[in-house]
């Protein structure tokens, strides 16, 4: 028998999610920001700020001292010579663990969900910066005879999108030290045309999902049972013998440890 | 923690102290006053004796205790004829005597340093050792030899004697030489006029080999509770 | 559903309680007479763990054993000396004078205290140090389990039900004990002896007691009888009620201990540290460069509940998100 057991609900986690979406939302939207000139007031250029470019605002305001966005690189275009803003921004997320209850998924993943799997909804909203034509070729602008190198293009809007996709996965524990890590059995977005430019979006996301977001979510799930209890001077270990552990079953995530006392 | 009679080395029927005790019988009806005297006796004080039928048989006073002065219980005074007159004075450091008046007060009809016919003195000598009995009046002499209490004759299931040892005092003191255990009482019934003086001459410490008997008698009392814990 | 579930098995909860159950020295002076024996006993133990945790379906669980250390255990022995009395007799009689009277006494010895009716020898102290180790005591009890909030924390408490500790016992099977209090008495007559010269007093006082040492006296009035060991450990149970004592220590010491604590409010991040150049749009105040720390979000604790079945504890609780 395990010395600890600990659950939490996919419900719980929804709650969660939303909770943190609204008290840290920069975990949610990664923006290239634009540019925005300074002007004296003889109307002269005498610097450039940050200019904070996006589709959705972060309303309401995140508590005092919490930015709205993290700082992604600008990305380039062959043929224009400067970077150009961008913004991307996680509106929705959601979980649901098996059985698969709140999530209708869609026939490309075909339902209804497979044991041990959790399955994820996601609205993730883009924006692009247009290129003014004017901007191709223009020499950059100066002030009393002096050249502003500008690192990205200034604009004040930009161009957005909405996706919706759904992500399929599982947990696996691994070498070294019971990592648990997550595997995706499967993405889709949904109403993209062509097929092609979905394929590469989907290429993005994945990267973006398993590099950034995911891997916080799942953060050391052996030792959250113990910090939640206050235990002390305890190592713990997922409890062999177990068909999986952690396992996802009941809309819960479970995970079944044995302690080590020092 | 000794009280001082434990080492009381001298008794004096003149000079009332510590274990020992006078009686005298009143034998007609009347009125009487008991004077206490003596040189740390103060203020003097008085007793009233009053005899006559249906009194008591006995009227127990302390001399030398200010405080104690008549013993209670035993009725004011009032003494049946032929009762006798107690008198001790235990805490006195030095002796005491009485005085008994009757119409006169300016001539006493009694003086407990002379006692005479019909009178008890009795005292209790504690301390080992021989001792020297004498009538200062007449200078008749008696021995008398208070044994150790040694510790080996208790072993041996023996105890100390308590019976009261009785001597006439008369021409001579009979019997004139006793052997008594610390702890028993010398009555002295007296015939003729005397002063009786209880004097310590030579004092017994006990035979030598007693300390180290002593050792081997605990040694084995705590054998015999505690066990021998060596092979 | 609760948002968050978690259990403890009974063995894990066991091992926990021991950790936490340790107390310091829980330290006790007792004193009973009787018989002419005075007898005191000063001595301290502590709570080194516990054994055989037993859940009880709802709140509470059985524990067999407290483990009881005995860290301290001295006796104090007062002997009181029978007042040595003299006197109280009658020495002379009516009829001895005239036979046809009545036998009133007409002289009297008055009773005299020889040695005073405070006398006394000791207190021995007795260092029963040696032997602390055999000193055998079982001790269970029922307890139960609660949460409180507290101090910014969800405190899963433990309090004591009801505590049993049964009469002690001392298992000398090399016999120290009897040395130990051998020795103590042998000195205490020495001393005695010493300080209290002469010794024809001694011996007169004995004598009149009929003891014929003043070892066999201390003896007699210690009353030890054939086993020292259950002498002893009737004093301690019965005339000192020593279980009683140490179930008012114990208790004392036992009282909330903190078995689990739950942050509260549940941080669902970890404070995280950045460089304000990697963020944007600040909600104002926008904290002075370069770095800054960022709180961590947390919800709170929210219908909390923990009970026993026949193998688990289970803690529910809600966020309140």
């Amino acid at each position: 028998m395990a010395d600890l057991y600990a659950a939490v609900t996919d419900d719980a986690l929804n709650r969660i999610a939303g909770f943190l979406h609204a008290r840290a939302p920069y975990l949610f939207n990664y923006v290239a920001p634009s540019l925005k000139a300074r002007h004296d007031d003889a109307g002269n250029i005498v610097g450039f700020d940050d200019n904070w470019v996006v589709c959705s605002d972060v309303d309401p305001a995140p508590p005092p001292g919490v930015p709205r966005y993290r700082r992604i690189p600008p990305f380039g275009v062959p043929g224009v010579p400067i970077k150009l803003p961008c913004a991307i921004q996680l509106i929705d997320l959601r979980f649901d663990f098996h059985p698969g209850d709140t999530i209708t998924l869609p026939p490309q993943l075909a339902g209804p969900l497979a044991p041990q799997r959790f399955a994820l909804r996601a609205q993730v909203q883009f924006g692009l910066a247009c290129i003014p034509p004017e901007a191709i070729g223009a020499p950059p602008p100066t002030t009393h005879g002096r050249q502003w190198i500008l690192p990205v293009l200034p604009v004040d809007s930009l161009e957005c999108f909405l996706i919706q996709f759904f992500v399929i996965g599982h947990l696996v524990v691994g070498p070294p030290g019971q990592q648990i890590g997550l595997e995706l059995d499967g993405l889709e977005i949904v109403d993209i045309q062509p097929p092609g430019l979905e394929q590469a979006v989907e290429c993005y996301l994945v990267a973006m999902l398993k590099g950034a977001i995911l891997p916080q979510l799942v953060l050391a799930l052996q030792a959250v049972p113990v910090h939640t209890l206050g235990l002390i001077a305890v190592t713990p270990s997922l409890s062999a013998g177990l068909p999986d552990n952690p396992a996802i079953e009941h809309d819960a995530l479970h995970v079944w440890l044995d302690l080590a006392f020092a | 923690m000794f009280p001082t009679m434990l080492t009381q080395t001298q008794f004096d029927s003149g000079a009332l102290a510590g274990l020992a005790s006078i009686a005298h019988p009143m034998r007609d009806v009347g009125y009487w006053r008991l004077a206490a005297a003596g040189r740390r006796v103060a203020p003097r004080r008085q007793f009233d004796v009053i005899v006559r039928e249906g009194g008591q048989a006995r009227y127990a006073i302390e001399l030398a205790d200010a405080d104690r002065g008549r013993m209670a219980g035993l009725g004011e005074g009032f003494l049946a004829p032929g009762g006798m007159i107690n008198l001790v004075a235990r805490g006195a450091r030095t002796g005491c005597h009485a005085l008994l008046y009757g119409d006169r007060p300016d001539e006493p009809l009694w003086d407990s340093r002379e006692l005479r016919q019909g009178d008890g003195y009795a005292c209790m000598p504690m301390r080992p050792g021989s001792w020297r009995i004498e009538n200062l009046l007449d200078g008749a002499v008696g021995r008398l030899r208070v044994a150790y209490p040694d510790p080996r004759t208790i072993a041996a299931g023996q105890r100390l004697a308590t019976a009261l040892v009785r001597v006439t005092v008369g021409m001579a003191i009979l019997p004139d030489d006793l052997r008594i255990d610390p702890g028993q009482l010398l009555v002295f019934a007296i015939d003729v006029r005397c002063r009786l003086a209880v004097t310590l001459e030579q004092p017994d410490d006990g035979p030598p080999e007693l300390a180290a008997w002593r050792e081997e008698r605990s040694r084995m009392a705590l054998e015999r509770v505690f066990g021998n814990d060596r092979c | 559903m609760s948002d968050v579930s978690l259990s403890v098995s009974e063995a894990a909860f066991e091992t926990i309680f021991s950790r936490i159950l340790p107390t310091p020295l829980l330290p006790f002076d007792e004193s009973a007479s009787f018989a002419g024996l005075q007898f005191g006993v000063a001595g301290a133990i502590h709570i080194a763990g516990a054994d055989g945790v037993d859940f009880e379906d709802g709140d509470t669980f059985w524990l067999d054993e407290l483990e009881i250390a005995w860290d301290k255990l001295v006796l104090r022995l007062g002997f009181d000396i029978p007042t040595v009395r003299v006197g109280g007799f009658c020495i002379l009689r009516l009829d001895d004078i005239l036979p046809w009277e009545s036998n009133d006494c007409v002289w009297e010895l008055p009773e005299t205290d020889l040695f005073g009716a405070d006398t006394d020898i000791g207190p021995l102290v007795i260092d029963l140090g040696p032997i602390v180790s055999y000193v055998v005591t079982e001790v269970s009890g029922r307890f139960r389990i609660s949460g409180v909030s507290e101090g910014g924390t969800l405190k899963l408490k433990v309090h004591k039900q009801s505590i049993d500790v049964d009469p002690i016992s001392i298992q000398d099977t090399f016999g120290k004990l009897p040395a130990i209090l051998q020795a103590a008495i042998v000195a205490a007559g020495a001393k005695y002896v010493t300080a209290n010269p002469p010794a024809f007093a001694i011996d007169l006082a004995l004598g009149i007691l009929g003891f014929p040492s003043l070892t066999e006296l201390l003896l007699d009035i210690l009353d030890i009888g054939d086993d020292l060991q259950e002498w002893l450990t009737r004093w301690l149970n019965v005339e000192i009620g020593l279980p009683n004592v140490l179930e008012g220590l114990i208790t004392t010491a036992v009282l909330k201990k903190t078995m689990f604590d739950i942050p509260d409010p549940y941080s669902l991040l970890p404070p995280i540290k950045m460089d304000i150049a990697d963020f944007g749009g600040f909600a104002d105040p926008q904290p002075p460069g370069p770095t800054t720390t960022l709180a961590a979000p947390a919800a709170s604790i929210v219908n909390p509940a923990a009970r026993f079945d026949a193998d688990m504890l289970h803690i529910r609780f809600d966020l309140g998100l």
